[in-house]
């Protein structure tokens, strides 16, 4: 025993010196991009082919990029509040939680279907809610037991709450409190699993998974598509023309413009998106989403 | 009431009768807990095609060769990230167990002064707060000062994992309080020298060993603090857990309980071994070794050893990270937006989440318990119970490898990805939880009950046996009072664990301060974050006193 003791000591003892002497090279002066997205749809596709993205905004910008991948919607808001990533694609309400914690920062590129976009509510064919094609409708979500998504989810929950509210119908008036599933392929397996009669989700994953024939359609059928709504943007970080040198900011538009589906990268690139293109946005688009975020206690 | 009364009652029938109080306390918190939940509306039959959908996935893992190179650089990382959390939690446990420690504060030969008294529980309970909170609440707090960091997920590791360390570790050096100690002490030396040079070289070995079982333990959370995004094969589940990919998932759960498995393995290998280096029973050695001699456990502190530095090195750690101006800055800013502290939704509100998450915990070790105590029989191997000359059968031996496998599974697959599968079957509330962590903590407690059933002596029951006393009867006058006690002790400590881990399985909807916390970090509410984690401090040690309570009387 005694030896075993005294070798563990001696390594314990190499290894702090080993740390003491290792590298401490500050990274401040870096010309890294740093880019990241929420996990909002597929995010394991996204997160693990992320080269040719990367490769295409760095040949453009003529700076080296990094994609940092990111397994929670709001630990892409913190890393982004600590300065560890730079540009991001958020959704509508990470994005304004994002800008208002790091004042200066910007609004950048949206896709050509952010401003039309819509929420789907889903509900089991055996729990008695027929579709409906107004928003008064919401009010038959009644007395049934609901689900969100993730709880920062601009489409899986900030605009479904604010149109249920617009119809009347109070969180209160659901069968227990609302469930959370976490992402919007969870929202669809409960409410095919009966833990709750009724969900909702972004339309472009209901509209993927309808045509993947991934959903149990004996179970859940589609009741209403909500009026559009302003949604996913990217936000950059500010003073990045003094890291990146001037007109970054317009050039790093530019990149996000001139994505052209005809070459086949180029393509796939928006093909991750669910993009046919992208297009300049600003802050002032997402005004509504902020005022309806701060009505639901979503950001103080 | 004098003490010298209380000396001459008869010690064992007391303690029986502590014994049955507290098994009625345990029985009314059980019965107390189920009413909270409540008992119609549990189950959702529709559901068990969704389950059985996952586990059919089980046989078809992702193996295309991108998923299988992500799965191997990811389990690289979780290894590193676990072990340098648990060097620091040694390092963290070794002072805080010192201050800890009882003989630290006693006086050697007058009585205890209430100053010393007060001190000593002080610095105990001080001890206690860092362990109150979740590796993944510490996880969460460390990314707004340290951003994306490895050292995010080591510090968030070390930091409970040696509070916990430190107080095992002051009970380690109370129990070798020897004759050297004393000699010291009554020599003149410090209580602090008398410590370091009396108790600590006994103290330490069982220390290095019960950090063999930190290890195994910090897999486990490194796994679960993935999903803040601290990377390793815990991030690679969440990212194909968002989008339900089951294959997926079942690659990264592959690799989790083989990591598992082998920490298990190792952790269990070391402490046999060091509970009793030369006999050597499993290995069945005739041959007399040397005291003080053990390959195996040179070997397992060496590779431990090498690997600091490799993992050191693969993780890219940077110590100037640690105090860096913007640390400092981002860390002035979360005190800021932290304090003061704010109740979000009133105290009413608080007090019933505390309430549910106590009664999810009750339930979660109360569906656990009985399975796990049957299958740590199966799985213990016990080799001088029975009678030499008697070989083990192919099939129980069979048997005892697939419940092992099966409780590797158990333990390997985190709480939250259990939560999740279990709203499929039940509806949302106290129950879906309590289950998730049932089954979790049975993976965790039929391990810890089999080393029990490994290590107890037997003696009484052999003899009963050679007196011809039938088995039921054995094992109800001989074995069963042995080990309930340590099965109750078991129970009691995951019953603590379990109460922490309640904030990882908030998806199961409106039960208890895990929700509450879910909805306060996606508001950025940290003033109201603040009180949450207060009112699970509060729940946390009053838990641990009660169960200290309920240990010391079945000692």
């Amino acid at each position: 025993m005694k030896n075993f003791r005294r070798l563990v000591f001696a390594l314990l003892t190499l290894t702090l010196l080993a740390a003491a002497c290792g590298d401490d090279g500050g990274d401040s002066a870096s010309q890294t991009l740093t880019i990241g997205a929420i996990p909002d749809q597929d995010p394991d596709l996204l997160a693990r082919n992320y080269d040719l993205l990367t490769d295409f905004l760095g040949e453009q910008l003529g700076v080296s990029v990094e994609y940092s991948p990111v397994a929670e919607y709001d630990s892409a808001v913190t890393q982004f509040k600590t300065g560890d990533l730079d540009l991001v694609w958020f959704g509508g309400l990470t994005g304004v939680q994002a800008r208002l914690q790091v004042p200066g920062a910007e609004a950048v590129a949206q896709r050509d279907i952010d401003a039309e976009f819509h929420s789907v509510f889903i509900a089991r064919i055996d729990s008695g809610i027929e579709p409906f094609t107004s928003v008064e409708g919401l009010t038959s979500l009644a007395d049934h037991s609901f689900t969100f998504g993730s709880e920062s989810s601009t489409s899986g929950r900030l605009m479904p709450q604010s149109f249920m509210d617009q119809s009347g119908l109070s969180l209160d008036d659901l069968s227990g409190d609302p469930g959370f599933s976490g992402s919007h392929d969870k929202t669809i397996q409960l409410v095919v699993a009966g833990t709750y009669d009724a969900g909702t989700l972004n339309e472009q994953v209901w509209d993927a998974r309808l045509a993947a024939e991934e959903v149990d359609l004996t179970q859940v059928r589609e009741v209403f598509r909500t009026p559009p709504t302003l949604d996913y943007h990217s936000v950059a970080q500010p003073a990045r023309d003094a890291r990146f040198g001037d007109g970054f900011q317009a050039r790093l538009i530019a990149a996000f413009e001139s994505l052209d589906p005809s070459d086949p990268d180029q393509a796939t690139i928006l093909e991750f998106f669910s993009a046919g293109s992208f297009i300049g946005t600003d802050n002032s688009n997402y005004d509504q989403i902020e005022s309806v975020a701060r009505d639901s206690g979503l950001i103080g | 009431m004098t003490i010298s009364t209380t000396r001459a009652l008869p010690v064992p029938l007391r303690r029986r009768r502590d014994r049955w109080i507290w098994a009625l306390v345990v029985l009314m918190a059980v019965l107390w807990s189920i009413s909270r939940a409540g008992v119609s509306d549990v189950l959702n039959q529709r559901g068990f095609g969704q389950l059985s959908s996952f586990f059919r996935a089980a046989i078809q893992p992702d193996l295309s060769g991108d998923l299988l190179r992500i799965a191997l650089d990811e389990s690289i990382t979780t290894v590193s990230y676990a072990l340098l959390g648990t060097v620091l939690s040694i390092g963290i446990g070794l002072i805080g167990g010192i201050f800890m420690a009882e003989s630290m504060w006693s006086p050697i030969t007058r009585r205890w002064s209430p100053t010393r008294r007060f001190g000593w529980r002080s610095t105990r309970a001080l001890m206690a707060i860092p362990r109150s909170i979740h590796e993944v609440v510490w996880g969460l707090l460390l990314i707004n000062v340290l951003g994306n960091d490895p050292w995010v997920a080591v510090i968030a590791i070390g930091i409970p994992f040696g509070s916990v360390t430190a107080k095992v570790f002051s009970e380690f050096l109370d129990e070798v309080h020897n004759d050297s100690y004393k000699a010291l002490r009554i020599g003149g030396a410090s209580r602090l020298q008398a410590l370091l040079f009396g108790s600590m070289p006994e103290a330490s070995g069982d220390l290095l060993s019960y950090g063999f079982y930190r290890l195994e333990c910090a897999i486990r959370s490194a796994a679960v603090l993935g999903v803040i995004g601290a990377g390793g094969l815990g991030f690679q589940l969440q990212l194909s857990f968002t989008s339900l990919d089951y294959n997926e998932m079942w690659t990264f759960l592959y690799a989790l309980i083989i990591l598992s498995g082998l920490a298990d393995w190792w952790s269990s290998s070391v402490r046999r071994r060091h509970a009793s280096p030369n006999s050597q029973v499993a290995e069945g050695a005739g041959v007399a070794r040397q005291p003080g001699r053990d390959r195996f456990l040179s070997w397992s502190a060496i590779s431990a050893g090498l690997a600091v530095p490799i993992s050191w090195w693969w993780l890219d750690l940077s110590p100037s990270n640690l105090w860096s101006a913007r640390t400092q800055r981002l860390f002035s800013d979360l005190v800021t937006d932290s304090f003061p502290a704010t109740v979000t939704n009133g105290f009413g509100s608080l007090f019933t989440a505390s309430v549910d998450t106590v009664a999810m915990a009750v339930l979660a070790i109360a569906v656990a318990f009985l399975p796990a105590t049957g299958l740590a029989f199966v799985i213990a191997r016990r080799s001088h119970g029975r009678q030499a000359g008697t070989s083990v059968s192919l099939a129980s031996e069979g048997a005892r490898f697939l419940t092992r496998l099966f409780l590797l599974t158990l333990r390997a697959i985190p709480p939250p990805v259990w939560a999740f599968l279990t709203l499929f079957v039940m509806f949302p509330g106290i129950w879906p939880g309590a289950v998730a962590l049932g089954i979790y903590n049975a993976g965790v407690m039929a391990r810890l009950q089999a080393e029990v059933v490994e290590n107890y002596d037997d003696s009484k029951g052999r003899a009963l046996e050679a007196a011809g006393v039938p088995r039921v009867s054995r094992i109800a006058y001989a074995t069963a009072p042995q080990l309930a006690g340590r099965f109750s002790a078991i129970g009691m400590y995951r019953w603590e664990v379990a109460i922490r881990e309640t904030v990882v399985v908030g998806v199961v909807g409106a039960a208890g301060l895990g929700r509450v916390v879910d909805e306060q970090v996606v508001r950025f509410d940290y003033d109201g974050l603040t009180s949450t984690l207060i009112a699970l401090m509060i729940v946390t040690i009053a838990a641990d006193q009660i169960s200290a309570g309920l240990r010391r009387s079945l000692r």
